[in-house]
């Protein structure tokens, strides 16, 4: 391949839009080198810290990727997003700190933590993936014949239904989630220290991404699942009733959603009605980021995004003497999505879209 | 009795009639072949007889029971399957996987499917030696062997060909008319939609050809490849 040829071309053809492209790259890896370096000359944080941006990174990112294997499923499938997946979301977070709250009036949460912990999960399940199907009912499935951005718009819409029952039914201010026992305060080892809440969240996450890859791969409406992401007429050829594996994506995706809700209750301590909107876009982005439709992507995307949502901003923002790094975690969350789809517009794991569709 | 038979079937895409009252019958245990040039509404004949297409008119009847109305993955546990045009075998799942579709309506024990999945290996033995592969690495060949294994394993008693031969280098081609003759010689009610119209007439008992959305001829295969108006209309 004659590189010299792929340059004289690429300059003959460069728009205006691909210039300024090119420097957008070159401004932001330097920005982000400098930053780098300087962070290495001057170090701030010893290995505890970085230890703990870690984990936190991968605690946050944990949430992320369970938000976003509920998009990229239902996307998978129908090639269409579920705008109102953040508030699936949120409602499980509400559902499970409603039944924490009941076991601890009901006297069980302290003497039974692990039961408890187990009735919260399954309310949360339940109540995320019931109203995911709810809303495939209402906004998705009287859109779906033809093509058209109905479903956009009515996704939407019912996200805005969710959130403004959510904030009549339990008020606009934050609530506190309740605290279980048996997960505050630190674990330590080997010189490192991390909240026991953050090994449970991870090892929670992990455990669902396991079942979930267990469901999809080896079950045989996991199999139906694939199938009908690749081909609804064949799929339904072979007797598959399409609507009802759509139905049980939209449920597996909130089933995902609300245990989300439930271990961002755990780490954050507290929940809002408007905190679907902003995990949602964050979800949406991890799935995007991963390669939208791809489960293993998603979880990947969850992970990366989370990690250098926590990393970055000591990583290079402190070296280039940002005087709030924290506060401009999201500006490098999005910075680095838009970074990763104008170098690979696929996602990391995406395919291309004509091999996808082929 | 007819296993499937078709009544004066409408089919419009917006203005324009695909079909305008095909009707056809198919005897049990028989080949029956559709041929017609390229747009002819052959592939929308059989979608229409899945139910993948809205009928304006007809109604179809399997083994004697009127299913016009009923969806079309449900005609499946009835017995009537369509091998569909350009193989659509699903390309990101396994040859076992794309296979255990085929099953995906059947009830029955564990072992009389392995003895099913068996049998259908039998028929198609190079899927054998490609069980864990994606169905989409394997070649066009391979491909509609795995769409004609995958439609059998829902044990049908009908089952509907479109364009089997469609792509596929010479030496397939001999093979997939081969195995459609074997697969009838099953029991299988068979209709057969080709643009390789001198082979489907070869081994069809009755044979229709379908010009603009309407039969214009009728007659057992072998008689009409000598017919006159089947070169003119469509032969050349």
């Amino acid at each position: 391949m004659p590189q010299a040829g792929f340059l004289q071309d690429w300059l003959r053809r460069a728009t205006a839009v691909d210039w300024f492209l090119l420097a957008l790259r070159i401004v932001v890896l330097a920005v982000v080198g400098t930053g780098f370096v300087a962070g290495l000359l001057h170090p701030r944080y010893g290995r505890e810290e970085w230890f703990s941006f870690l984990a936190f990174g991968l605690t946050i990112g944990a949430i992320y990727a369970l938000i976003a294997l509920g998009y990229t499923m239902v996307y998978g499938i129908l090639r269409m997003v579920n705008f109102a997946h953040g508030d699936v979301f949120m409602f499980g977070a509400y559902a499970a700190c409603f039944s924490l709250i009941a076991c601890n009036r009901a006297g069980i949460l302290n003497a039974y933590p692990v039961i408890s912990f187990t009735i919260a999960v399954i309310v949360c399940i339940a109540v995320s993936a019931g109203i995911a199907i709810l809303g495939e009912r209402i906004a998705y499935r009287p859109f779906r014949r033809g093509r058209s951005l109905a479903p956009l718009i009515s996704t939407l819409g019912l996200s805005f239904v969710l959130e403004y029952s959510a904030r009549g039914m339990f008020g606009a201010q934050n609530k506190s989630f309740p605290t279980m026992p048996g997960i505050d305060g630190i674990v330590a080892f080997a010189g490192f220290s991390v909240p026991r809440v953050q090994l449970v969240v991870v090892a929670a996450a992990v455990l669902t991404m396991i079942v979930l890859t267990l469901i999809v791969m080896r079950t045989r409406i996991g199999t139906a699942m694939r199938a009908v992401a690749e081909d609804k007429d064949a799929a339904t050829l072979m007797g598959i009733n399409v609507d009802r594996v759509i139905v049980f994506t939209f449920a597996l995706g909130g089933a995902l959603a609300g245990i989300a809700g439930l271990l961002y209750g755990l780490v954050f301590k507290q929940i809002s009605f408007f905190m679907g909107f902003f995990l949602g876009v964050k979800g949406f982005g991890a799935a995007v980021l991963g390669g939208i439709g791809n489960i293993p992507g998603a979880m990947l995307g969850g992970y990366a995004l989370g990690l250098v949502e926590s990393l970055g901003p000591a990583a290079f923002l402190e070296g280039l003497g940002v005087t709030a790094p924290y506060q401009l975690r999201d500006a490098i969350a999005y910075t680095m999505l838009v970074m990763v789809l104008i170098f690979r517009p696929r996602g990391l794991l995406g395919e291309r879209l004509s091999t996808a569709r082929a | 009795m007819s296993a499937l038979a078709a009544d004066d079937l409408h089919v419009a895409y917006g203005n324009i009639r695909a079909l305008r009252g095909v009707s056809l019958s198919v005897a049990e245990g028989t080949i029956c072949a559709v041929v017609g040039a390229n747009g002819a509404g052959k592939t929308t004949t059989l979608n229409a007889i899945c139910g993948l297409r809205t009928l304006t008119q007809g109604r179809i009847t399997l083994d004697g029971r009127d299913v016009t109305t009923i969806p079309p993955h449900d005609l499946v546990p009835l017995g009537l399957v369509q091998v569909p045009e350009g193989r659509r075998v699903f390309s990101r799942l396994t040859v076992r996987e794309n296979l255990s579709m085929g099953a995906f309506r059947r009830r029955s024990p564990r072992g009389e499917l392995a003895e099913d999945l068996d049998r259908v290996l039998g028929l198609f033995p190079r899927l054998r030696e490609r069980m864990t592969q994606l169905a989409g690495t394997l070649s066009g060949g391979e491909q509609q062997m795995l769409a004609m294994g995958r439609a059998l394993m829902s044990k049908p008693r009908t089952l509907l060909m479109d364009e089997p031969s469609m792509g596929l280098a010479p030496r397939f081609v001999d093979q997939v008319f081969e195995t459609i003759v074997a697969i009838n010689k099953l029991g299988v009610t068979i209709l057969l939609v080709e643009q390789n119209a001198y082979m489907a007439l070869e081994i069809a008992q009755m044979a229709y050809v379908l010009q603009s959305g309407e039969i214009v001829l009728a007659g057992p295969g072998p008689e009409l490849i000598d017919s006159e108006a089947v070169r003119t209309a469509y032969l050349g």
